[in-house]
């Protein structure tokens, strides 16, 4: 008898097991798929994602970044042009020159920036 | 006569589980009951204080319009202007045909700026510097929306409120949400919600009456000085009349096309830094040489 309700026992404490199991799996399946889900993930215009993108164009991977004040534009570029510049047509092209200093404009993140060239 | 073991056991096992049993049903119809009494009660609440069913009827409100236009004026502190420290206050329009239109126009003290999609492209024109810039990106709004953040690193002002799904698109970075109470808004009754994400704290006002954005202040916590965006909606028509050209650019006379910059090209122009700080980012030919004069900036 002993033997039997051991048996017993252990099999309501597989099946304890199991149910378990199966609970842990499904919600770690909801969270990888949440996940996956991610596509857009913006502040309010102001935040960049990085998108992963795996087979099947599946999102894979998303890590957003702040926009840094400042510092988010590389060497040789300006979000503005400093004070008393002048406009110049190179080869059609527009430039603009301040100190002896030529930039290009162009559009970067919704906005016009400068990059300075040499002529 | 020999006994049957098992015919002796069973009655026994029964016996010794079947307060478990009881004990385990028991359990189960008090959760059931506790949840038919749960989701009875949302029905006289959800509409005062329930953070997340306010979030959603102000998602579907927006979502419903096929046309829609508003007004904000957005506060952005200097550390959240990309490129410059220095806090723009900007007045923004933004107008937009679902599924695939939009038009949004930005006027700050220093710049005035407009950004048109038609479907079929996205047109950026700096109205001060007379200069724009057209990318091809085709499909609704939600598909522009993700294409130009993955190509282009930015996303359109506040696009969040004009995707299909404001609420999908707000929850997946919302942590927690709490009901704050009623506050007006320049006159307007509003639910204030407090929203708390991994990047940006948020207070998000929405009209008791119509179910509309009223206010948003985000504070980027992460970040030194915790910067600020805030916006105030306004004018908000969710039946307007809207004209099929303006979402279209047709660039004005005395202006030059430039090029958009993709976030890859960007990250090489950075790479190319680190690698000869020294060396200057282009070289152009001096073929001929007009002087513009100064522009207005």
């Amino acid at each position: 008898m002993k033997t039997t309700n051991r048996s017993y026992r252990g099999k309501f404490r597989a099946a304890l097991e199991l149910g378990k199991t199966i609970s842990r799996v499904a919600l770690v399946g909801a969270l990888v798929l949440s996940s996956v889900s991610v596509a857009l993930a913006q502040v309010y215009g102001v935040r960049r994602t990085a998108v992963v993108r795996g087979p099947n164009t599946t999102v894979v991977a998303s890590r957003t970044t702040i926009v840094a004040g400042g510092t988010a534009l590389p060497h040789g570029y300006i979000a503005a042009l400093p004070g008393g510049y002048r406009a110049v047509v190179v080869s059609g092209a527009r430039y603009y020159t301040v100190g002896g200093v030529y930039y290009r404009p162009q559009i970067y993140g919704g906005r016009t920036v400068y990059v300075r060239v040499h002529i | 006569m020999l006994k049957n073991p098992r015919a002796e056991q069973r009655p026994v096992h029964h016996c010794k589980f079947r307060p478990l049993l009881f004990c385990f049903t028991f359990i189960l119809l008090a959760l059931a009951l506790a949840c038919s009494r749960a989701a009875e009660q949302p029905a006289t609440t959800t509409a005062n204080n329930d953070p997340d069913q306010l979030l959603r009827q102000m998602s579907e409100r927006l979502a419903q319009a096929k046309n829609l236009s508003f007004k904000v004026e957005r506060k952005l502190d200097g550390a959240l202007v990309e490129g410059r420290n220095v806090a723009e206050n900007a007045v923004i329009e933004i107008s937009v045909s679902r599924p695939g239109k939009f038009h949004a126009k930005s006027d700050s003290t220093d710049n005035a700026r407009q950004i048109f999609f038609d479907g079929q492209s996205l047109s950026i024109y700096d109205q001060t510097m007379k200069l724009y810039a057209t990318a091809q990106v085709t499909g609704t709004i939600d598909e522009a929306v993700a294409k130009i953040d993955e190509t282009y690193g930015f996303t359109p002002p506040l696009a969040e409120f004009i995707l299909s799904d404001p609420y999908g698109a707000l929850s997946k970075q919302i942590k927690t949400k709490t009901y704050k109470g009623k506050e007006s808004i320049a006159g307007v009754e509003c639910h204030h919600l407090s929203l708390s994400a991994d990047e940006a704290d948020s207070a998000l006002w929405i009209g008791t009456a119509d179910l509309l954005p009223r206010k948003l202040v985000a504070t980027f916590k992460n970040r030194e000085g915790n910067p600020q965006l805030q916006a105030v909606f306004s004018s908000w028509n969710l039946t307007p009349t809207l004209d099929d050209k303006m979402f279209t650019f047709v660039a004005p006379k005395d202006t030059e096309k430039i090029e958009m910059v993709t976030e890859a090209q960007m990250k090489e122009a950075a790479a190319k830094e680190s690698a000869a700080p020294e060396v200057p980012t282009r070289k152009i030919r001096d073929t001929s040489h007009k002087e513009e004069g100064n522009l207005k900036r």
